[in-house]
């Protein structure tokens, strides 16, 4: 769980996005509950409305749904929808920007490819 | 139940106008934020809306009836406001069990077992005479009044004013629980405005006796932004935008600003923040000729 | 009466015996106090009641009135803003005056019957009704004072200062004061239950408008 709330991003977003990230990282697995509104906004300290938004979010996108009187679970294939998803926005929200940073301090595109060649993460 | 409503409200002492035409939709339901300078009229807007306090001029319903003296209304409705601890005749010798009492005894739906609990929690002798609290306890006291009445239109008047950061917390976590559970409405003001910011599902800033605005949070976070850069392509990128609390160092200039909408971009010759709660109200209401 | 109505009446006569209360046992003590003081050992229990008596009367107006000053920027403004009604505080104080001077008066006269003094009683009942009228007055000082400030603490002591004036030159001059009251005892009740209801409906006035300090 991220430890405190950035102002760069509405606070559902922050909540959607947080437990999208956990489920990419497998701490939460498909069919487990996720914690309630409830829990979320008092362990955040903020609306239980803004939680109750973050969560319907991601109802809509098909990543978490109701058990009636139980509380809210992750979707099977939850995971590859978020992984589809946010390969769409990976350019725009990630590449963009170290792009512009590289124009900025001067790196051209054969170093940045070639740092990108050198990492052992991917 | 429907909306607590302030209706063309002034309200004069003497010369002074202390709330100017002031109109004020309070929707049922959402946990409120209040926040104004001192001496904005922050108390008074709310001892009128509470009936507490008659109008110079304009009406004050709920549900479309009148507050004032109606035993329907006011059953909905708490203000806890700051107990003060003096009184004209000398210091207030009224123990903490007294308030309580006399909460139980007019709060319809007054809860004398989360009453006691609370009291158990902030750690609170009720025996203790009010004039010897010091102000934490006194800001608990008013929390536990609050909370314990279970109106349905809860007002709390700085309540954390006099809490440490742990009682704080405390009180949010108090807050979020109750209104999880019971959909209460919770109208907060205070001055501690980062902290609770996240709190508020609406907030409303009210400035020299005017309300400047009320709006659902997040939306105008949405709407808000610094801009920073060259002090001319500033300027230039926010043209045609309400700009508030411009700052210039040396070539560079910082200035806030408030959309109508959310704005997709400013250019590429500026750099764009999103602007917290408390930075918004500074901006609107510092006031640049006193700036310190 | 609506439900309001009720809860606050009932506040308020509770309020009123804890006054009583409060009147009894500053009794007590002043019992203890004067029984360790007499010196004449031989009437030792009818100086007590005597005592009782007079201390009594005093009391009934001095902190009925009191009290009532307190109210309107104090006690009724804690209620006010608790969510009670103008109109339902001021029924609420005149049944906390009139539950002290009921309680007061019955206990007094009981004291006085049984024990003798039974020309206490018109006393008893003009004091009873003394208060109920520095109870009226109280209040009007009370909200003036909510306006103008401590300023006017100084009618109160003035007021009392000129009553303790009057008192000890009936004293000087031999006149019986007690006696003179004794037999107008129709006519004075009639003035103060014209002025009690001028004050009280001054206060109501007052009350309209009143406001939580």
């Amino acid at each position: 769980m991220i430890e405190n709330l950035g102002e760069d991003k509405s606070i559902y977003l922050q909540i959607s996005e947080m437990i999208e990230d956990e489920i990419l990282r497998d701490i939460l697995r498909e069919e487990e509950q996720v914690p309630s509104t409830t829990e979320l906004s008092k362990f955040y300290k903020i609306n239980p409305a803004t939680a109750a938004k973050g969560i319907n979010l991601l109802v809509d996108k098909g990543i978490l749904y109701k058990k009636r009187g139980i509380g809210m679970f992750v979707c099977e294939g939850a995971k590859d929808r978020i992984k589809e998803a946010r390969r769409t926005s990976f350019y725009e929200n990630y590449v963009k920007r170290i792009i512009s940073e590289a124009k900025l301090i001067g790196i051209d595109k054969a170093e940045l490819k070639k740092m990108i060649d050198e990492t052992k993460e991917l | 139940m429907g909306t607590l409503s302030g209706k063309n409200i002034t309200k004069t002492y003497g010369k002074d106008t202390v709330l100017k035409n002031v109109n004020i939709d309070i929707e049922t339901g959402k946990i409120y934020g209040l926040i104004g300078r001192n001496g904005a009229g922050k108390t008074t807007l709310l001892s009128i809306l509470t009936a507490q306090n008659p109008t110079t001029e304009g009406t004050v319903t709920l549900d479309g009836q009148p507050v004032w003296e109606n035993e329907e209304s006011l059953s909905h409705i708490c203000y806890s406001r700051e107990i003060s601890q003096v009184t004209m005749f000398g210091p207030n010798t009224l123990k903490v069990k007294d308030y309580l009492s006399t909460g139980k005894a007019f709060y319809k739906n007054w809860d004398d077992d989360y009453a006691k609990e609370l009291v158990k929690l902030f750690n609170i002798n009720p025996k203790k005479k009010v004039s010897k609290l010091s102000k934490g306890m006194l800001s608990a006291v008013t929390i536990i009044i609050a909370l314990a009445s279970k109106a349905d239109i809860t007002i709390l008047d700085e309540p954390v004013a006099g809490l440490d950061v742990v009682a704080r917390e405390q009180f949010y976590k108090l807050v979020i629980e109750e209104y999880a559970q019971t959909g209460r409405t919770f109208i907060i003001s205070t001055h501690i405005i980062e902290e609770a910011a996240s709190l508020f599902e609406k907030v409303i800033i009210i400035d020299n006796g005017e309300i400047i605005l009320t709006e659902n949070t997040e939306e105008l976070l949405a709407r808000a932004y610094r801009v920073s850069g060259e002090t001319e392509a500033v300027d230039l990128a926010v043209e045609g935008f309400k700009v508030y609390h411009p700052e210039s160092i040396g070539r560079n200039k910082v200035v806030t600003v408030l959309a109508e909408e959310p704005v997709a971009g400013f250019g590429e010759d500026v750099q764009v923040e999103p602007v917290a709660l408390q930075n918004l109200f500074y901006a609107m209401c510092v006031d640049e000729r006193k700036e310190a | 009466m609506s439900e309001l109505s009720k809860r606050s009446a009932k506040y308020y006569l509770i309020q009123g015996m804890q006054m009583m209360g409060i009147m009894v046992v500053l009794q007590a003590i002043l019992c203890v106090e004067w029984f360790l003081m007499a010196d004449d050992r031989n009437n030792l229990f009818d100086h007590i009641i005597r005592m009782v008596l007079m201390c009594g009367v005093m009391f009934m107006i001095l902190f009925n009135l009191i009290y009532a000053v307190y109210g309107p920027n104090w006690l009724d403004s804690l209620v006010l803003s608790m969510g009670a009604r103008r109109k339902d505080i001021f029924v609420g104080e005149i049944i906390k005056q009139f539950t002290y001077i009921i309680l007061n008066t019955v206990v007094y006269l009981v004291i006085s019957v049984t024990t003798g003094n039974n020309i206490w009683v018109p006393i008893i009942i003009l004091a009873a009704v003394g208060a109920a009228l520095a109870g009226a007055i109280g209040q009007v000082i009370g909200f003036k004072i909510k306006k103008y400030g401590k300023a006017y603490l100084f009618v109160i002591a003035i007021v009392a200062g000129c009553l303790g004036v009057f008192a000890s030159l009936t004293t000087v001059l031999e006149i019986d004061l007690l006696g003179l009251l004794r037999n107008r005892v129709g006519w004075i009740i009639v003035i103060a239950v014209v002025l009690f209801g001028l004050f009280e409906f001054w206060s109501y006035k007052l009350g309209q408008k009143s406001m939580v300090m």
